[in-house]
């Protein structure tokens, strides 16, 4: 058995649908999990820099051997989160050659966690951050920021295997990475975007504290700012605004449970009355507004302002004679993984989730996804590659 | 019986501050006639008398003191004349949401002592007078005997203020705290966070002969000396769990937040004012999830922690050495000048010294 694997794993690409025939003919005695049909190889999408000739290319590598604690996944389906959308403008830099991607919905192919309760076949959700477990930050459960962090969508394609970003037909997921099962009811559709999206807003909610009456705003329209209304008035949030610019989008507020403002809807008369302001949208700008309206004592989660061109126009003052708390939300920990797929569980009927999410391309077609998403009709945008081995 | 008071009349009157002599009212059901025995000229009435803020006027300035009751209307309380108080700046309704939460400072009919109108009440509002009516809704916290006035007279502005700065302030195994600071609140909250269990606390300030009090008051001191704060600031980078501005001054809170580590506080004191132009981003603040949080004075349980804290630390630190000379009220408008000077912490005043 052995040396007839190491014969099919020295064929090189262009002989590669004869090992996979040869491969799923074979009847392995050693029928555990990690030797059922090992797909050879997957492709990937790089990314190689705006300034380079072709910003995205494909290429088909060879998936390596896992090792302890990896799990290998297909990719069912990704979404496309702005982040990487401001990637591509310029207005972030990521390390290139990379793979991009960090929201998707996978499948297990096979795995090294004989502790665990995985399946192959179990549909997955992971964590954005490969953490450590065991530096301070970790320990005090701000494994987002490990001392050793990785981040799928966002290392190098020298880094391990390459297999590090959702625009691939499969990722290698790392020993450190949490990964939470999707429960049938929830659909990939909806499913894609919870490992960013939906758990960075659980990881926001940690810090609004329950508040009689209370009223929020949240100040963007996008994904981020939808699952946030959402999540508000499943905390009992009584009165959630929500502003933003999509106005084609505007009508989703409602169905999340958010009071839509439009244009440059000044709310006077709910100065100094809000608990609760979220900024979803990555505009600095918002923030003088967001202090004004805020209570005495109030909470003010920065979430999207996650590049450098977030100057802030204020004082120190503003912050003191109200008493206010500023938090910055990156990211996540494992268990806002948890919470996610949780809430998504409880609410799923209650709220339009699928109607959020737009049209699916075909991984080869990623510019041109990448394209619909900059103009910002949906949610988000999906992303599906063509999954050539099984 | 009649009450001196200094009524202030803004900073374009011909007469700055002017004497004023009138009777005593009858108190009112839940008020409390004190004496003054000793006033601290806290920073905030320096910048009012410089004009960095506004305050109303005519008034009577003054919100540090140590009092000592002379009568009250308080039945159901252990009050007795002679005792002396310490009291909060804050008069509150203790019924609007934000008094029923904790947050007595920002109560809907908030009163504070040495910033209301003459014509509100009595007129006996503020510390630099002879007496102060002491309204209802003002906790009081009795002065144990080994507490001088001395020591006694800022703990009602600046000790209780960094009381409700700490309790945003996590216990942290081998924590790191940086103070940004030397005055009256930056040493309190050196000694505060070193009594907390914080391992190492830098305090960094402009008065160089603060230096020898913040190394007794626990912390390491930092001065405007470029080259050791820099070498500091690229060692402590990232390493940081706290860091206090407690100067008023907004161009340190770049140092702060690099300093900070991610996940860190950052408490906000010092910037009462509108110069406090912040130059940070808001990428600064997530990429790090750090926490800025702002305090401005506290509620009637920090004026309990903090006669507390001093009793409990009163022999341990030289909080009688770092508080100056004592003026008469009369020379008001001096104390003031040498408060401005900043050789010491707190300056005091006494009424009827002569």
């Amino acid at each position: 058995m052995i040396v007839s694997r190491i014969l099919i794993r020295s064929f090189k690409q262009k002989y590669s649908h004869i090992c996979r025939t040869l491969c799923s003919a074979q009847k392995s005695n050693a029928t555990t999990h990690t030797e059922k049909t090992y797909p050879i190889s997957g492709t990937r999408t790089v990314f190689n820099g705006i300034n380079s000739q072709t910003m995205f290319a494909p290429q088909t590598a060879l998936i390596p051997e896992l090792t302890p604690g990896e799990i290998l996944v297909k990719v069912r389906l990704a979404s496309i989160c702005m982040s990487d959308v401001h990637t591509i403008r310029g207005q972030r830099i990521e390390p290139t050659p990379s793979v991009l991607g960090h929201e998707a919905i996978v499948e297990v192919v096979t795995h090294r966690r004989p502790e665990s309760d995985l399946a192959v076949g179990d549909r997955l959700t992971f964590s954005i951050a490969d953490s450590c477990g065991q530096c301070e930050f970790c320990l005090t459960g701000l494994n987002q920021k490990c001392i050793k962090l990785f981040k799928y969508g966002h290392a190098k394609l020298s880094d391990g295997s390459g297999y590090n970003g959702c625009y691939a037909t499969h990722i290698i997921l790392r020993r450190g990475t949490h990964v939470v099962k999707i429960p049938e009811i929830i659909s990939d559709r909806c499913a894609a975007p919870i490992n960013c999206s939906l758990a960075t807003a659980m990881c926001a909610m940690e810090y609004v504290p329950k508040a009689k009456n209370g009223r929020a705003f949240v100040q963007g329209d996008g994904m981020l700012g939808l699952y946030t209304c959402a999540a508000l008035r499943e905390h009992g949030f009584e009165r959630v605004y929500c502003s933003g610019t999509r106005l084609q989008r505007s009508k989703f507020i409602e169905h999340f449970g958010g009071i839509p403002l439009y244009n440059d809807e000044i709310l006077e008369e709910e100065t100094n009355k809000i608990d609760v302001v979220v900024e979803v949208c990555g505009v600095s700008n918002v923030v003088n507004d967001g202090l004004r309206l805020l209570k005495p004592g109030g909470v003010y989660l920065f979430v999207g302002m996650v590049h450098p061109h977030s100057q802030l126009n204020i004082t120190g003052e503003q912050i003191i004679r109200k008493c206010l708390t500023i938090k910055g939300i990156h990211n996540y920990a494992p268990r806002h993984l948890d919470q996610a797929v949780q809430f998504l569980e409880k609410t799923f009927k209650k709220y339009p989730y699928e109607e959020l999410i737009g049209p699916t391309y075909d991984l080869s077609d990623l510019s041109q996804a990448m394209q619909i998403s900059i103009e910002k009709r949906y949610g988000r945008v999906l992303v599906k590659p063509n999954v050539l081995t099984s | 019986m009649l009450g001196e008071r200094i009524v202030f009349n803004g900073l374009n009157s011909e007469k700055m501050f002017s004497s004023e002599t009138v009777p005593l009212p009858e108190l009112a059901p839940g008020e409390i006639l004190v004496k003054v025995r000793l006033a601290s000229i806290c920073m905030s009435d320096v910048h009012t008398t410089t004009g960095q803020r506004v305050e109303p006027t005519p008034s009577v300035l003054g919100h540090e003191a140590v009092v000592e009751v002379i009568a009250h209307r308080r039945p159901e309380s252990d009050l007795m004349k002679g005792d002396r108080l310490t009291f909060s700046i804050a008069d509150s309704c203790t019924k609007c949401e934000f008094c029923l939460k904790g947050l007595s400072q920002k109560c809907t009919k908030l009163f504070k002592y040495g910033h209301a109108k003459l014509s509100d009440g009595s007129g006996f509002n503020g510390c630099y007078a002879s007496h102060i009516i002491i309204r209802s809704g003002t906790h009081v916290v009795k002065i144990p005997n080994i507490i001088s006035d001395r020591c006694a007279a800022p703990i009602n502005c600046s000790l209780a203020t960094v009381m409700c700065a700490m309790e945003f302030v996590p216990k942290i195994k081998n924590g790191r705290a940086f103070v940004q600071g030397d005055g009256m609140l930056g040493l309190y909250t050196s000694v505060v966070l070193h009594e907390l269990g914080y391992e190492t606390v830098y305090c960094s300030g402009n008065h160089i002969q603060r230096s020898q009090f913040i190394t007794r008051f626990g912390a390491v001191p930092l001065y405007n000396d470029r080259r050791i704060n820099y070498e500091i600031l690229i060692e402590e980078t990232n390493k940081i769990d706290v860091v206090v501005e407690v100067c008023g001054v907004s161009n340190v809170v770049n140092d702060g937040i690099k300093l900070l580590k991610p996940g860190g506080l950052y408490l906000f004191l010092g910037m009462v004012h509108p110069h406090s132009d912040l130059h940070i981003t808001g990428e600064q603040i997530i990429r790090k999830c750090l926490m800025i949080k702002g305090i401005h004075n506290y509620a009637p349980r920090h004026l309990d922690q903090a006669v507390d804290f001093l009793v409990k630390t009163i022999d341990k630190y030289p909080y009688e050495e770092v508080v100056g000379p004592t003026y008469d009220l009369s020379d008001l408008q001096n104390a003031i000048k040498i408060a401005t000077e900043k050789t010491y912490a707190r300056v005091l005043v006494k009424p009827n010294m002569k």
